[in-house]
C-alpha cells in the first residue's frame, strides 16, 4: 500500500520531536460491569461489578512518530532485527524500511504492532500496556452516553477500515481519552485472559466454556463487546494486523 | 431391543420414500482410502462447479477468502458485507463423500474482524469453528473427513454470530454420494438470507447493521443470492423447454425458514433438507430451516417467465425475495393454454348494495394529529405501492407526491383526484406521465385523512382536509373533471 | 444427528484456540530460523524450587516438555502434571533422561520457593529430569503468551487457565504442543524423536 518511498522521511536523532499527544491522562477508579462476569458469578443478579483502581493511560493511541523514536533507541525492535518469537512477518509492513515512514503518516496511530512489541514500548517508558478490566472501563465510561456509543462502535467494527485518521481525531470521552474506538483495535496487556477455550469442559470449567457464547454475557444484546472479545480471543502475542495498535498505562502510586 | 429396531425400521418407512440407513453407518467412510490430491472448484452463486466424476476419495484442498466489503443489497441501497469469497452467499464447494478436506481459511488483511467457520458437513466440536478462528491478516487450517453424503451450510460462528450470519457469513457445501447425483442440464445455486438495516427497505444509501432489528427478527430484507433482484432481468436463471433443472437451495438466516416454491412448477424431486438419501416427489413448496437446504428437480415444460419465491409472500413483495427462471422455447399449448377468454362475471343478486352491508365503524380523527396518523395507514395500505413509502414515486410512471406544485396548488383537485381517478397526461414538478389513477372508494374519513397525510409530509403545503370537504367535492369514478 | 450428538448448541457461539495445534502448527517459527524464533529470546530470570535462579536459555539444548501450572490448583494442574509424567514414563529406551521436564508458576504471590519443593516432592518429580519454577507477574506473561497459553487470574487468588502442554526444541522453538488431556501419548513422542533426529 505505501511502498511508494519517494516521499519518505529519513528520522535522525535530531529531528525526532514529540508531536503526537504523549500526555497520560489520571482515571479515577470506579466499578464497571464486565461482559464476561467472573467465573462462578453468573448466577448472580445483578452481576457483581469490577472495581479498578485509579490509574493513568494514554490520551491517544501510541503513534508512529513515538514508535519511531522507541526504534531508534531500541535497536533490536526495528523491523529487520525483530525475533520472529515477538512480532509475525506483518510488524510495521507499512513503514518503508527500519526508520523510515511516508510523513503524513507519522501522527497516525502505529499498527502492524504485536502484543511483545507493544509491552517493549510501555516498558521503555517505565509504563505497561492496560489491562482489559481497565480498557473496557475506559470504554464503559461510567454509562455517558451509552446508547450512542454502542451504536458507533458496532458502526465502526463493521465496516473494514480504508484509511487511518490522525491519532487524537475523536472527541475525548468523559474522562478525556480519545479514539476508544473509530481508529484501531487495541492490545491489552492481558488479551489472553479471556478464557473460553473449547477444551475447557475437559478440567470441570463447563462455566467458562460457555463463557463464549451469549449465555453468560452480561448483555446479550451488545454485539460489539461480543466482537472486541472476539477479536482479542483470536490474536497469539506475535500477531500484527492493520488495524492493531495500542497505548499505554501506568499505575498512580 | 428387537422390537424397538423394528418399529424404528417401521416409523421411518412411513415417513421416507426410500432410504434407510443404520444410525453410524457412514463410518465405513472413516475407512475409505484416500487416492491423490486437488484443490477444489469454488464457485459464485447462482454457479454450481462441476459434478465430480472420480470413483475413489481423494485429499481436497479448499481455500476460502474471508472478505468483508462494501455491495449492492437493493437498488440505491449500499450495505457493507461480510463473505467468504467476496459475494453473498460464499462460495459453492464440493466434494465426495469419504473425501479428506484440508479447510485453509484466510482472512483478508483489510478486514477488521476475526472470523471461522463452521461446515455442518463437519463432525466435530464446532463443525470446524473451534480450530479456525481467525484474526485478520491471518490463515488457519484445518482437515476433516467427509462422512455424510448431503447438501449443508456453511456459516461463521464467531460472536456475535448472529451478526457474522446477518452480514452474509454464509454458503454451501455439497457432499456427493459416492454414487453421484442423475444428471441434469442445469445445476443452480440460490440461498436466501435475512438483511436488518438501519434504514427501512428502500432508504437509500449506505445502510449500517441494525442491531435491534436482528434481535427482534424484523429484517428489512428478505432476498436470494445476497441482493434483492440478484437473479432477475438478464441474470436470471436460463433453461430451454424441455430441460432438466436441480436447484441447490439453502438458507442462510440468520432467523427466517423459507418456504420455498417456484410459481408454475411443480418439483418432481424434492431432496428434503439437503438429505440425499431420500426423495420425495410432486412437491409444491418445500420448507428449508435456517442454516439448512434443499435440493429439488424439475424438468420444464412450458416456455415463460418463473418466479422462485419465499411463500411467505410479503418476503417476496415487499422485502426482495424472488427471482426468476427464464425458459425459452416454442408455447406449449396442451400443458398450459394461457388465457383464452375474458369475461364480466355477475352473480345474480349481487350489486352495489355489497358496499354499504359491509361497512364498518371505522375511527374518526378528533385532531389533524390524529388526522395524519390515521392517514397514515390509509396511504401505506393504498398509495404507497405506486407512490412509494417515500412520497417520491416512481419515475416516468407514477407522479411524486413529495414537494408536488400538482398537489400542493389545488386542495379541490386532490379530492376529486382520489375519488374520481385521473387518466391520461399529467405534469408534476416539470415530468410529464401518463398512466391511469384509478378512482377510490375510499370513505370520506379515509380520504381526508390520507390527503392530510400527504400534505402533512415530505415538504407539502401542511393543509388538513376535512370530511366535510370531501363529501362537498366528491366526484363519480371518471368524472373527476380536472382535464 | 451425530452432530446433535457430538456438540452442545453453545459450540456455535464460542471462541476457540485459533490453530488447531499440533505438530503442524509452526507459523513463524521454522527450523530456518532457530534462533529468532525461540522462546528463550524471553530474558526474564526464574527461580526454581532449589532456590537457583536460571534464564530460560539455560535450557537449550535438549527438548523441553513444558506446561503451566499453580501449586494451590487442586483438579486441572495435577492433571497436566501427570500428563507430563505419562510423556516421561512411556518415554523411548533411548531417549530417557535426555528430555527435560518443566513446569512454571502462575501464582508469583502464593507460590514460595518452598510451596514449589513442596509440591515437587508430593507428585514425585523432584527428580533431576524435572523443574518447577517462579517468577514475577511479567515473566509470567511474557511466557504464557509465547506459549500460547490463556489465563486469568480471579478474585479469590485462583486461576482459570487452559491445559497447553507445548514441547521446544534443543533452540527453544515450540515444535509441538497439545491442549487437551491425552490418553496417547504416542504423537508427543514421536514429535520429539523426530526433533532428536534434527
Amino acid at each position: 500500500m505505501i511502498k511508494q518511498a519517494v516521499l519518505s522521511v529519513i528520522v535522525s536523532a535530531a529531528s525526532l520531536v514529540a508531536m503526537g499527544s504523549d500526555d497520560l491522562v489520571a482515571i479515577p477508579g470506579g466499578s464497571y460491569v464486565p461482559f464476561y462476569p467472573q467465573k462462578g458469578t453468573t448466577t448472580k443478579t445483578p452481576v457483581p461489578p469490577t472495581l479498578v483502581e485509579s490509574f493513568l493511560l494514554d490520551r491517544d493511541p501510541v503513534t508512529n512518530r513515538r514508535y519511531l523514536e522507541f526504534v531508534f533507541q531500541h535497536t533490536e525492535w526495528r523491523r529487520s532485527s525483530i525475533k520472529r518469537i515477538f512480532a509475525d512477518s506483518g510488524y510495521l509492513q507499512h513503514w518503508n524500511n527500519d526508520l523510515s515512514i511516508l510523513p503524513e503518516d507519522l501522527d497516525k496511530p502505529v499498527v502492524n504492532i504485536s502484543w511483545f512489541a507493544a509491552e517493549a514500548f510501555c516498558e521503555a517508558k517505565q509504563e505497561r500496556l492496560p489491562m482489559t478490566d481497565e480498557w473496557e472501563y475506559v470504554l464503559e465510561d461510567l454509562g455517558r452516553g451509552k446508547a450512542s456509543r454502542m451504536q458507533q462502535v458496532l458502526q465502526w467494527y463493521s465496516i473494514p477500515n480504508r484509511e487511518l485518521p490522525q491519532a487524537g481525531n475523536s472527541p475525548p470521552n468523559g474522562f478525556g481519552i480519545r479514539d476508544m474506538v473509530g481508529a484501531i483495535w487495541e492490545w491489552t496487556e492481558d488479551f489472553n485472559s479471556f478464557m473460553a477455550s473449547p477444551d475447557s469442559r475437559d478440567s470441570g470449567q463447563r462455566n467458562m466454556f460457555c463463557g463464549g457464547g451469549s449465555l453468560n454475557a452480561s448483555d446479550p444484546t451488545d454485539y460489539a463487546s461480543f466482537m472486541r472479545y472476539s477479536f482479542r480471543s483470536s490474536l497469539q502475542g506475535d500477531f500484527t494486523g492493520r488495524n492493531l495498535g495500542f497505548r499505554c498505562a501506568k499505575d498512580l502510586k | 431391543m428387537k422390537t424397538f429396531k423394528a418399529l424404528l425400521t417401521l416409523g421411518l418407512l412411513l415417513t421416507a420414500n426410500t432410504g434407510y440407513c443404520d444410525i453410524g453407518s457412514q463410518d465405513k467412510n472413516v475407512r475409505e482410502k484416500i487416492i491423490g490430491q486437488e484443490t477444489a472448484v469454488l464457485t459464485d452463486a447462482p454457479a454450481v462447479p462441476p459434478p465430480i466424476t472420480r470413483k475413489h476419495a481423494t485429499k481436497v484442498i479448499v481455500n476460502l477468502e474471508v472478505k468483508e466489503v462494501e455491495g449492492r443489497l437493493a437498488d440505491g441501497v449500499q450495505y457493507t458485507f461480510w463473505t467468504f469469497g467476496g459475494k453473498v452467499p460464499g462460495k459453492f464447494i464440493r466434494i465426495r463423500e469419504g473425501d479428506q478436506v484440508e479447510f485453509h481459511l484466510n482472512n483478508h488483511p483489510d478486514n477488521k474482524m476475526p472470523h471461522n467457520i463452521d461446515l455442518h458437513a463437519v463432525i466435530g466440536p464446532g463443525g470446524g469453528a473451534a480450530a479456525s478462528l481467525t484474526a485478520p491478516g491471518h490463515s488457519s487450517h484445518f482437515s476433516f473427513k467427509a462422512l455424510n453424503p448431503g447438501l449443508y451450510v456453511y456459516h461463521c460462528a464467531t460472536a456475535p454470530v448472529a451478526m457474522h450470519v446477518a452480514n452474509g457469513m454464509y454458503g454451501l457445501i455439497l457432499v456427493e454420494p459416492k454414487e453421484g447425483l442423475p444428471k441434469v442440464d442445469h445445476e443452480y445455486y440460490v440461498m436466501q438470507g435475512d438483511f436488518y438495516t438501519q434504514g427501512k427497505n428502500g432508504e437509500q444509501g449506505l445502510q449500517p447493521f441494525s442491531m435491534v432489528k436482528a434481535i427482534d427478527e424484523k429484517p428489512e430484507y428478505v432476498v436470494f443470492n445476497g441482493a434483492a433482484g440478484s437473479l432477475v432481468a438478464d441474470n436470471a436463471l436460463q433453461a430451454k423447454k424441455g430441460e432438466t433443472i436441480r436447484l441447490f437451495v439453502g438458507d442462510g438466516g440468520p432467523n427466517l425458514t423459507s418456504s420455498f416454491h417456484v410459481i408454475g412448477e411443480i418439483f418432481d424431486n424434492v431432496y428434503p433438507e439437503g438429505n440425499t438419501n431420500t426423495v420425495t416427489h410432486n412437491v409444491q413448496t418445500t420448507f428449508i430451516p435456517a442454516g439448512g437446504a434443499a435440493i429439488v428437480e424439475f424438468k420444464t415444460h412450458v416456455p415463460g417467465t418463473y418466479i422462485l419465491v419465499d411463500h411467505s409472500l410479503t418476503r417476496a413483495f415487499n422485502k426482495g425475495a424472488l427471482a426468476q427462471l427464464k425458459v425459452s422455447g416454442d408455447e406449449e399449448k396442451l400443458i398450459y393454454s394461457g388465457k383464452i377468454t375474458d369475461d364480466v362475471y355477475l352473480p345474480e343478486g349481487t350489486g352495489m348494495r355489497n358496499a354499504e352491508q359491509t361497512k364498518v365503524a371505522q375511527p374518526s380523527a378528533a385532531t389533524k394529529q390524529e388526522r395524519i396518523k390515521l392517514g397514515e395507514v390509509v396511504y401505506n395500505t393504498n398509495c404507497a405501492a405506486c407512490h412509494q413509502l417515500t412520497g417520491l414515486g416512481v419515475p416516468q410512471a407514477f407522479p411524486p407526491l413529495a414537494k408536488s406544485d400538482f398537489l400542493n396548488a389545488d386542495k379541490v383537485r386532490a379530492i376529486k383526484t382520489v375519488t374520481g381517478g385521473l387518466q391520461g397526461n399529467l405534469t408534476v414538478n416539470g415530468e410529464t406521465f401518463n398512466g391511469v389513477m384509478p378512482a377510490w372508494s375510499l370513505s370520506d374519513e379515509e380520504i381526508a385523512n390520507v390527503l392530510t397525510y400527504v400534505y402533512s409530509n415530505w415538504g407539502n403545503s401542511q393543509q388538513e382536509v376535512t370530511p366535510d370537504e370531501v363529501r362537498r367535492h366528491r366526484v363519480t369514478p371518471g368524472k373527476n373533471g380536472s382535464e | 444427528m451425530k452432530k446433535l450428538i457430538a456438540g452442545c448448541f453453545a459450540i456455535l457461539f464460542m471462541y476457540g484456540v485459533p490453530q488447531a495445534w499440533g505438530h503442524e502448527h509452526t507459523s513463524g517459527m521454522s527450523m530456518t530460523e532457530p534462533q529468532t524464533g525461540s522462546i528463550y529470546n524471553l530474558k526474564d530470570t526464574w527461580t526454581t524450587s532449589e532456590g537457583k535462579n536460571f534464564q530460560l536459555t539455560e535450557l537449550a539444548g535438549r527438548p523441553v516438555v513444558m506446561s503451566m501450572i499453580y501449586t494451590s490448583c487442586k483438579e486441572v494442574c495435577p492433571r497436566i502434571v501427570e500428563d507430563m509424567k505419562k510423556i516421561e514414563r512411556t518415554l523411548p529406551p533411548e531417549l530417557v533422561g535426555r528430555v527435560q521436564f518443566a513446569v512454571f508458576s502462575f501464582d508469583t504471590q502464593r507460590d514460595t520457593i518452598d510451596k514449589l519443593k513442596e509440591y515437587a516432592k508430593a507428585h514425585h518429580i523432584d527428580t533431576p529430569t524435572w523443574l518447577i519454577a517462579r517468577s514475577d507477574a511479567g515473566a509470567i506473561r511474557r511466557l504464557s503468551i509465547a506459549l500460547g497459553m490463556k489465563y486469568k487470574k480471579l478474585r479469590d487468588g485462583d486461576f482459570e487457565h487452559d491445559t497447553l502442554i507445548s514441547v521446544v526444541d534443543q533452540y527453544g522453538v515450540i515444535s509441538y504442543r497439545v491442549n487437551n488431556f491425552t490418553h496417547e501419548t504416542d504423537e508427543t513422542i514421536s514429535a520429539i524423536k523426530k526433533m532428536m533426529k534434527q
